[in-house]
């Protein structure tokens, strides 16, 4: 059995979340000592998670082979701009959704002297461009059914694919009326900062297989009335990836609107390894008490990088109880002691996953 | 600097006098010669305009064209002929500190509008006094000064201030003040140069 | 000796250029949108003239001269209202010749007694090094650095003690940036990017100073 700090064996798959914190992020073993990157995020110390643990493992940046920034939301993308510039072999990988011009746009317009303490997604992702631009490489943009990345099956190393279920063309499209009236929103008011959309119709959803091992990244897509979006656009894809998956990342941070029955039954196998991290800001955290009772009732295997629950902020008595006077609700958005949840299983799937959870991380029950 | 209250003294050479207010003196950068070279008594400092400039007598002179005396003003004035003496400036008057209302902050954030509600938004706050975390919250509008409601939008930028005011006459009260950012609508530069970049980017990330 | 009390005053912006004072009416800062119509309709000791242009409202004291640009808060709350003020104003008039940007901030050291009073004034100015003088006392104190970051300027410490019925001493900070050096065509632009990225290290590196001065008085 690997121990926490030695690197995966060349034929094992390791999935392990970090979050949340300012952003959260997936990092994948792959097999063959290459690694790759779904979202990122911030830890505890200010740095990069991902990087932090890579080089806790002794493993380099140079083994990277893909960055997946699966949407733009600032949840997601916390030192993005720092892991792009320090991984310089790996390709970014972002949504289709993002290739037209407003998204670019968008991002432009908006850092012009921004004289705001805190940086959004798209000031993360205007240095990204900055960045790739230098280096004159594009990004490659993921869309429903798009390998966007392959390592063929050669003697003594496993088979290794990576394949975007999503945005699909609808799904693209809705996100481009996003984008616009974000881009008409900036152009015709007075200064304001691009806000946190409440949907995500451009997230990405990827399914990773190593040998015959498979994973299944729900990101945020959600479900959606029409069939051509969301979740029912992946289901029914003529080219959706028969097999069945033995780890999935829990859409939507577990919400009622990310969750589609038919992934469950469809897509992976029976009670399988589940992680997640909350969503902790806005007027209701999430997962909620009984999206964790749903969960639970799907699959003993769920684990969550935090417990969600009011995190509390220490402060003066005096500001407490002002801001509470002055306020409907406060609460902290970004808790401390973000959490890791660790798996890891032969690529032959002659073992089953070992999970190992460090910070708050919790198994639920 | 310039004379908010002029009043003229006779001093024995036909001279005016200016009184400058030491709320102006305090103005920022301080200017050298709005402090005192040498200590007068009752604190007072004495200037001079050098009287090879020419003046009317309402004009304000200029901070530069002030010098300061090194000695006594009694002594300075018996080294110099009345005709040279155009003018003094002074005394330069320190009065008792003005009492004035005082904000004592405890915290102070930036907020950002991530969406409205009924009757209210709910924001991300992050903290700017280095005593907290960001945080989550939902304001009234009853909160927002009238002025300001209608800047009250997704992605506007406000700040947040929490704390105590004491008045001059020593009147303690608590203070919150929600105050939304002003800035001026992106110029026809700004645009440009946003359109540039994102040339420069089409440029180099365009899929060959 | 015990620590003095620690009051910030305000915080107040001057940029030293050529200014047309007859500019700076309260309504222009409205119709451009830098102000709310309804503030300067309640606007308090105007002034506006060809030499100099000022005007107050609840939070902010704003002066103009052919020289320079002022703009001042006692309300610590209204900071960044100001910042916003003051480079909004800027971003709008790129093209004025602007040479040096000061972000000062101001401070109170509220002691309790005499004694601490002058022992302060004595660790910073040593009265051995004044043996003709009966009992030197420090009336003002100057004191100016280089800047430790890669700008253009001088960071300038003035203490004022004051005798005025209680025992306090001014505290000023003022954080200076020079600009002239660049092309005439930048100057402005600068100095807005300035008051944008260095608008909170300003704050911060004012404090550190100050707690500083406020542990030597209690040493």
């Amino acid at each position: 059995m690997s121990d926490w700090l030695e690197p995966p064996e060349p034929d094992e798959v390791e999935v392990t979340l970090f979050g949340p914190g300012k952003g959260e992020c997936v990092l994948i073993h792959v097999g063959e000592a290459e690694w790759i990157v779904v979202d990122s995020c911030i830890d505890d110390t200010g740095r990069s998670a991902p990087l932090n643990y890579l080089g806790s493992l002794g493993v380099g940046v140079e083994q990277i082979r893909l960055i997946v920034a699966s949407h733009w939301h600032d949840d997601h993308v916390g030192g993005l701009a720092g892991l792009v510039d320090s991984a310089t072999a790996a390709r970014l990988v972002c949504s289709a959704a993002l290739e037209p011009d407003e998204f670019l746009h968008l991002v432009s317009a908006a850092d012009l002297r921004p004289m705001v303490k805190a940086t959004s997604g798209v000031h993360e992702f205007r240095r990204v461009l900055d960045c790739l631009s230098e280096r004159e490489v594009y990004p490659v943009y993921a869309s429903a059914d798009r390998v966007l990345y392959r390592r063929p099956i050669s003697i003594g190393s496993s088979h290794c694919e990576v394949i975007s279920l999503s945005p699909s063309d609808a799904s693209s499209h809705d996100a481009l009326q996003g984008l616009r009236k974000l881009l008409e929103q900036q152009d015709a008011t007075q200064r304001t900062v691009v806000p946190r959309p409440r949907r995500n119709p451009a997230a990405v959803v990827l399914w990773i297989s190593v040998g015959i091992v498979h994973v299944l990244l729900g990101s945020d897509l959600e479900v959606d009335s029409n069939p051509a979006k969301g979740w029912t656009a992946v289901l029914d894809a003529i080219s959706r990836p028969t097999e069945r998956a033995s780890v999935f990342k829990v859409a939507h941070h577990g919400s009622v609107n990310g969750h589609d029955p038919r992934v469950w039954t469809d897509m992976l196998e029976a009670d399988p390894y589940c992680v997640l991290t909350p969503y902790l800001s806005g007027a209701t955290p999430i997962p909620r008490p009984t999206d964790m009772d749903r969960l639970v009732s799907l699959s003993p295997n769920i684990w969550i990088t935090r417990r969600p629950g009011t995190p509390s902020v220490r402060r003066d008595s005096r500001v407490d109880r002002m801001a509470k006077e002055v306020t409907r609700w406060i609460r902290a958005s970004e808790p401390q002691n973000a959490g890791v949840v660790r798996l890891r299983r032969r690529s032959d799937g002659t073992d089953d996953w070992r999970v190992h959870s460090s910070g708050s991380a919790a198994r639920l029950a | 600097m310039s004379v908010t209250s002029a009043e003229t003294v006779d001093f024995g050479h036909a001279n005016t006098v200016w009184y400058l207010n030491r709320e102006q003196i305090l103005g920022g950068d301080r200017h050298p010669l709005a402090f005192p070279e040498r200590p007068g008594s009752h604190g007072y400092y004495w200037h001079y305009v050098d009287d090879a400039l020419s003046h009317s007598s309402d004009a304000t002179p200029t901070a530069h064209e002030l010098r300061p005396i090194d000695v006594s003003l009694d002594a300075w004035r018996t080294e110099r002929s009345a005709a040279q003496v155009r003018r003094v400036i002074g005394p330069i008057v320190q009065p008792p500190m003005p009492k004035i209302d005082r904000s004592i902050v405890l915290q102070r954030w930036e907020g950002r509008v991530d969406y409205l509600t009924d009757g209210g938004f709910v924001a991300r706050l992050m903290d700017l006094t280095g005593t907290g975390a960001d945080e989550d919250a939902e304001f009234p509008l009853d909160e927002i000064s009238p002025m300001d409601r209608p800047l009250v939008q997704e992605g506007a930028v406000f700040y947040w201030s929490v704390g105590y005011r004491d008045s001059a006459s020593g009147q303690r009260t608590r203070e919150s003040v929600v105050r939304f950012r002003r800035l001026p609508h992106w110029s026809k530069a700004d645009r440009q140069e946003a359109d540039r970049r994102v040339a420069r980017w089409k440029e180099r990330l365009t899929r060959p | 000796m015990p620590k003095p009390k620690v009051s910030t005053l305000g915080k107040n912006i001057q940029v030293l250029g050529h200014f047309n004072p007859r500019l700076f009416v309260p309504q222009w800062f409205a119709d451009v949108g830098l102000l709310a119509s309804e503030e300067v309709g309640d606007v308090k000791n105007e002034i506006i003239h060809e030499e100099i242009a000022q005007f107050a409202l609840d939070w902010v004291s704003i002066r103009v001269t052919k020289d320079r640009l002022a703009a001042s808060t006692t309300r610590v709350g209204h900071i960044e209202p100001l910042r916003d003020l003051v480079a909004g104003t800027l971003d709008l008039l790129t093209h004025t010749p602007t040479m040096s940007l000061g972000i000062n901030h101001d401070y109170w050291f509220d002691f309790t007694d005499r004694d601490s009073f002058d022992a302060f004034g004595w660790t910073l100015v040593a009265p051995s090094n004044w043996p003709l003088m009966d009992r030197p006392g420090m009336a003002q104190l100057t004191v100016q650095g280089k800047r430790t970051d890669e700008r253009e300027g001088y960071v300038r410490v003035l203490i004022d003690p004051q005798l005025d019925g209680g025992y306090r001493v001014n505290v000023g900070v003022n954080d200076h940036y020079q600009v002239d050096s660049t092309p005439a065509a930048r100057c402005t632009p600068m100095i807005v990017e300035i008051i944008n990225a260095r608008w909170f290290d300003s704050i911060a590196d004012s404090q550190a100073l100050i707690d500083d001065l406020a542990r030597l008085a209690s040493e």
